[in-house]
């Protein structure tokens, strides 16, 4: 317990950083130049693939483990701007449209433009205070305020630039409150582990994936050109131990450490890699919780499919209101992650994975 | 334009799966436009114009939506499923080709009680599949001897001219397979090797254009699809960024792919200098045969440059003339400069690069 | 037909990921009959039984749909979260076994499903969800969580039993399909195809192991042998029915997941029609998918088409399918792999 508390002896300047960052699917540049400068001197080789992804390459002898977390978050893009200068957006990852209404956004084009974000007839109409919500909302029903006169939006804004929420990430006693946690809090931790690592055989694949809100397309090619012998994705999921749900309902809790995945909607983890990974982490004294989801997938989802299949699993950080823009994780959860995933990259020479039998 | 190549192309009948007649109709243009020809395993229609590099993959899919006979009952009327995304609730008081081998013609309807259910006030229920079918005039035994469970049905719709442009039944995609035949007939020298598909199964989810695209392991790859078009009364008109009369639309995010931006920009310069009327396009819905290319193997960088389309996906979609010759001169002038740059990300940061594998 | 092995394979526990007993009795009755048995990565139990070619891969998964242990309350009930497709209003009041360090039994029920005041008289409100259902295991809190881990996987207690015509089991899905399978190359006699069959894994949860396993393989031809839905029952009309019971084994010429490759097809029928294996045609769009799904689109695609044993009240655990439907399968597959190298497939061919 006492080595879960020490969490907070973190430095997370960097995770504000990337967290802070404008990064929406297919325009995660600034992120990727923030995870590059902090990967660049914890690996031997660092590039970029054709589609994005962020690989660094720490050479060992084996085997080869692919660590992915990815750059991007959910957001949007410009798709229209009317006569009058406002904006109309297309939803780029799942939204969760209640969260988006009243809320400052960042228009990131040719300038950093920032605006507010709401539905249409949304303020003071007459009906607003008694009337209860008439139907599921649309992503065509929202706009965006600039405050500015149409000719200067026209000069400024182009259609397909991607609009992010402007939340700076805070302290919040044992938490920290950011938007895009969902995944850069993965990509901290996988940097975080590599930052720690000491002696290891393996040969490791750090991969910021790209693309993965909008269906794991970066992580996909990226181990189709690596190629591994073994796949950790690091992610959050859902922590709903808030009121509205029953403890069976939660699927993760805050403050329980690391979660190991043994299935979501898009993963069956492999049972050698979890069994490992749950003893390194017994071994290790590593607060760790378990995870089954029915909904939600991860990039490992598309990982461990590809080729001849590939043994992978999720390593997840438990945060509240993903996929809005104040989600809020446990700093100690954040910290055991981080443990977790160089825990076994120190190990990882030691076990089998898969389950390659030959009878005859 | 070659008008009667495209009225072959709109009128013959293919869908998912069955796409043989358009096929032989493609094959038999491209064959003098190209060095090799061939059908892989799933019927795809590959063809290969040599060059030095990079190796550029054009795919326009072969089939449309349509629908497969299900059952025959015992008055010969036809049941159906639907074959890809059709508008289930506006298919009545059409007319059908039915058939694979000895086409015949049909009326689609609705059943009787079904009808009458939705004439009540009140009523929103809409139509399903099941509440269709065909009736051939005939009865069951003479039915059977035209008709198998499995057989093809496709919407009886011709293609004419129609205002500034032309209507037909699956415009969605033989104009984009129309364009890529012209395209290559109008084109100049190239330093890059061509390969041209007639995808199949783009309906179903791409099928074909991923297997094509692992097959032939492109450098880059362009997806030309038509794109749904505004500016009809009682849409909202920010719902599509593109209009018919404006120019070829590049498709930069649509809901299957978030296009490679230096692909997108050379494109855009590409128009810019050769004076092509174009727009910026998001597709809001839908997606090309670019989802499945651009996520095969390491990854391909992809675009889409679409035509836009008013009424897709029912046997009325409308075109302007002058968009789909800018789609035809801006994909030739693209071939024929696509080996002055490349496209993708891929930067060294240090040292070392990701090996990819092609086969 | 001997269906020991049949009912055995059904009785199995072998939800999605956890199939290691399906896989050992798979193997056991495979091994006679291949010249290399292994299992890959993922899980899928591979026999390779050796020819010239073309490369046939032969695939029925293993796998059934069920549940995975998600919760124990501090009573000690248990929570669960479905694996595969589930059809809620069937799973109300049934046995069910947690496979885990030990088998225990169990009962799943619904919240405040059985005797409620209102029970008899109310209508059902609105659509079930998971997180509604619990399982009883009779036991302090204190030896259910000694006994029992998160993620244990949970099946239906069902045995299989003859019903006249019929067999009447859980896991006729996919159960039937490994059977037929298995008793086509018990029947095999000469042939010249190298023959992959293939037990896949995790098929329910989205054909994840027939895709890694024919990435592997890289077969020329695929066939995929499963259960299609027969609703030949009460409430639906003829035109309704998918398939029948007794019309002999399904040629699926489309599903939601494949377009089988046309030339396969032919060859398939022109074989059935000329030995009088009773067959019927498979053709819907807006339901199913199988193993093929997967194998058609792998590398640079597969000729495939998925032979299908008609099954009532699929995907609940009391399927039922017709024996005779069950050997027209076994039979046309055997007939199709001792005639494969003289079969059309596949629609590759030079033109220029």
């Amino acid at each position: 317990m006492t080595r879960h508390l020490a969490g907070h002896g973190m430095e997370i300047g960097l995770l504000k950083r990337l967290c802070d960052a404008p990064g929406v699917s297919g325009a995660e540049d600034e992120v990727r130049v923030i995870a590059a400068e902090a990967l660049g001197p914890l690996v031997d080789e660092l590039s970029v693939d054709p589609m994005g992804n962020l690989i660094g390459i720490r050479h060992g002898t084996g085997p080869k483990v692919m660590v992915a977390a990815h750059l991007d978050e959910i957001g949007f893009r410009v798709s229209h701007v009317d006569d009058k200068g406002f904006l109309r957006l297309m939803g780029v990852g799942g939204q969760w449209l209640e969260t988006i209404e009243n809320q400052r956004v960042v228009v990131n084009g040719r300038r950093r433009l920032p605006g507010v974000l709401f539905r249409e007839g949304g303020w003071l109409r007459a009906d607003a205070l008694s009337s209860s919500d008439t139907g599921p909302r649309k992503m065509d029903d929202y706009y965006v305020d600039l405050g500015l006169p149409r000719e200067k939006v026209v000069e400024w804004v182009e259609i397909g630039d991607p609009v992010t929420m402007d939340r700076h990430a805070v302290d919040m006693g044992d938490m920290v409150c950011a938007k895009a946690l969902d995944d850069r809090a993965g990509v901290f931790a996988m940097i975080e582990a590599l930052r720690k690592l000491g002696k290891h055989e393996a040969e490791i694949y750090a991969v910021g994936s790209v693309q993965e809100e909008v269906g794991c397309r970066g992580a996909k090619v990226a181990a189709y050109g690596l190629s591994p012998d073994v796949a950790i994705a690091i992610d959050v999921c859902p922590a709903r131990d808030t009121p509205g749900f029953q403890e069976h309902e939660y699927i993760a809790a805050l403050g329980k450490g690391v979660a190991l995945t043994i299935s979501d909607a898009g993963t069956i983890a492999d049972q050698g890699l979890l069994g490992s990974l749950c003893q390194i982490a017994q071994d290790g004294g590593i607060v760790h919780q378990l995870l089954l989801a029915g909904a939600g997938s991860t990039d490992a989802r598309e990982i461990h499919q590809v080729r001849a299949g590939i043994p992978s699993i999720t390593l997840a950080i438990p945060a509240r209101y993903t996929h809005s823009c104040t989600g809020l994780m446990h700093k100690g959860d954040l910290y055991t992650c981080a443990e977790l995933v160089g825990g076994f990259l120190e190990d990882a020479h030691r076990f089998r994975f898969g389950r390659s039998l030959r009878w005859k | 334009m070659d008008i009667e190549l495209l009225k072959r192309l709109c009128d013959a009948r293919g869908i998912p799966g069955s796409e043989g007649e358009i096929r032989e109709l493609a094959a038999a243009a491209l064959e003098p436009l190209v060095d090799e020809l061939r059908v892989d395993p799933l019927g795809n229609l590959i063809g290969i114009r040599r060059g030095s590099g990079p190796r550029v993959m054009v795919a326009a899919h072969m089939d449309e939506i349509g629908f497969r006979v299900s059952h025959i009952d015992d008055n010969g009327f036809l049941r159906l499923m639907s074959v890809g995304g059709n508008r289930v609730d506006a298919l009545a008081s059409q007319r059908v080709v039915v058939s694979d081998r000895d086409a015949i013609r049909g009326v689609l309807f609705l059943e009787a009680s079904v009808v009458r259910k939705r004439n009540e006030p009140g009523e929103k229920q809409a139509p399903r599949m099941e509440d269709y079918y065909v009736d051939v005039g005939l009865n069951r035994e003479e039915a059977m001897r035209f008709v198998r469970v499995g057989d093809m049905v496709t919407m009886d719709r011709d293609m004419i001219e129609l205002g500034e442009g032309f209507s037909g039944k699956s415009m969605d995609d033989r104009v984009g397979v129309f364009v890529v035949i012209e395209a290559l007939r109008s084109l100049a020298s190239h330093g890059a090797e061509i390969c041209v598909v007639g995808t199949v199964q783009e309906e179903l989810g791409c099928r074909g254009a991923k297997v094509a695209a692992y097959g032939l392991c492109p450098d880059v790859a362009v997806a030309v699809d038509v794109c749904s078009a505004e500016g009809v009364p009682g849409a909202k008109d920010y719902k599509d960024s593109c209009a018919l009369g404006k120019g070829v639309a590049l498709t930069i995010v649509d809901q299957g792919t978030i296009s490679d931006r230096r692909l997108v920009a050379f494109v855009t310069q590409v128009a810019e200098e050769s004076l092509i009327p174009y727009q910026i396009h998001m597709g809001a819905r839908g997606g090309t045969d670019a989802r499945d290319i651009h996520q095969a193997l390491a990854g391909v960088p992809t675009m889409s440059l679409s035509i836009p389309t008013r009424y897709v996906h029912s046997c009325s979609e409308l075109v302007y003339r002058a968009d789909v010759e800018a789609t035809i001169a801006l994909l030739a002038r693209f071939l024929e400069k696509a080996h002055e740059t490349t496209f993708g990300f891929g930067e060294r940061l240090n040292s070392g690069t990701a090996a990819s594998d092609c086969q």
